[in-house]
């Protein structure tokens, strides 16, 4: 057998096996994928969207994944409503970043897997969606003996507040479960961490 | 674009050059000569890369080796993709070389590769400063990123056996007609 036969039958059996496996990866979601949602992979807060949407970054597609009426109702500016269902057939720029949320329920993390495993990187998701979205930027509250992480991050979510229309309030109750929407942040206490590094740096101590 | 990424593109464009010019792909004549049905380089080297590449995408994808969903589906324009590849197709014949191939001709010191790379730049200056007149028909007729298999409606990997059958087919043919000719 000459070598451009064995090269052809070497292509044509590849072939063949190719159109037994159908598509070109494997079935079901990756298992690092699971993994990664498991250890809150992909959350973001929703202080770091807001400061995202502000700073109008030109590269965001945020979409929310609320019935009809509970978009009309309220939605985060900027945002296109889209269904579950859809993001399965819509075809994603993979060079945006895509944000998703809803109200509460885990129909975002789903999406959050469901495009993550379709290949897209740059994916994120709110965890309580509007909730914390009204919570943290529409009516923050700075809790009375506020702590020094809490102070040092108050100024920044006030402008953002303000930006968006918000009331942002000194003093009242301490939220049930100990830290207030706008502090909680899933990208690992960044916004408190700069909130500190920002106020030492003021200070001049030298960071 | 990052320093690795630029080293990378000129390791891959260098590769690709030297692999074009090894194929005679420099040569004006060998070219010109697939429209004329005399030589069959181009079509054997042309669905060999695409079979190797095809084939090694499909494979390594279904390896986890390589994430295909991260490969960049180019969007089809019907007409204006209709229309440019017919304009290609004759500044391809009436030159014996393309894009690609003017580089290769012209750095192995081939004055008909120099003329096409000056020819080239000069279109592209004439394509953008003309842009605005275009620029309605540039994106009209837009069918999203489709691939053989969503146009079938088959899954990709029956469209992958398809193209390695239809370029089989045509290795046999070109083979049937080169050895016909020898003979006359």
């Amino acid at each position: 057998m000459s070598r451009h036969a064995r090269l052809a039958l070497a292509a044509l059996t590849l072939g063949v096996l190719a159109a037994l496996a159908g598509q070109p990866r494997p079935a079901g979601i990756p298992a690092a994928l699971v993994e990664g949602i498991g250890r809150g992979e992909g959350r973001l807060s929703v202080v770091e969207l807001a400061r995202w949407i502000k700073s109008r970054r030109a590269d965001l597609t945020l979409l929310d994944l609320q019935s009809e009426d509970d978009f009309g109702a309220f939605h985060i500016p900027t945002a296109e409503r889209v269904e579950l269902v859809e993001l399965e057939r819509r075809r994603l720029d993979p060079g945006r970043t895509i944000v998703l949320y809803g109200g509460a329920g885990p129909i975002p993390a789903q999406a959050w897997l469901l495009l993550r495993a379709k290949g897209l990187d740059r994916v994120y998701y709110l965890e309580r969606g509007v909730s914390d979205w009204l919570e943290a930027i529409e009516h923050p509250v700075l809790p009375d003996e506020a702590t020094e992480a809490e102070l040092a991050a108050w100024p920044e979510i006030g402008e953002l507040s303000r930006y968006f229309g918000g009331l942002p309030r000194r003093g009242g109750p301490r939220p049930p479960d100990g830290t207030p929407a706008w502090l909680d942040d899933p990208t690992g206490g960044r916004l408190a961490e700069r909130a500190m590094v920002e106020k030492a740096r003021r200070r001049g101590c030298g960071f | 674009m990052t320093g690795s990424e630029i080293a990378i593109a000129l390791v891959i464009g260098v590769g690709f050059g030297f692999f074009l010019e090894q194929g005679g792909m420099g040569s004006a004549r060998k070219l010109a000569g697939q429209f004329y049905l005399t030589d069959f380089a181009v079509l054997k080297v042309m669905f060999s890369a695409i079979l190797t590449a095809m084939l090694g995408l499909f494979w390594l994808g279904r390896l986890g080796l390589v994430d295909v969903g991260r490969v960049f589906v180019p969007e089809t324009y019907l007409w204006p993709h209709l229309i440019g590849g017919a304009v290609f197709g004759l500044g391809f014949v009436m030159g014996g070389l393309c894009p690609g191939t003017s580089c290769v001709a012209a750095s192995t010191g081939r004055l008909d590769g120099v003329a096409l790379m000056l020819g080239m730049g000069a279109g592209i200056v004439v394509f953008n400063e003309g842009f605005a007149r275009v620029a309605s028909f540039y994106d009209s007729s837009p069918l999203g990123t489709v691939t053989l298999g969503d146009l079938a409606g088959v899954s990709p990997g029956l469209a992958v056996l398809a193209v390695v059958v239809a370029a089989l087919g045509a290795f046999r043919l070109a083979e049937a007609i080169e050895r016909r000719r020898a003979a006359r």
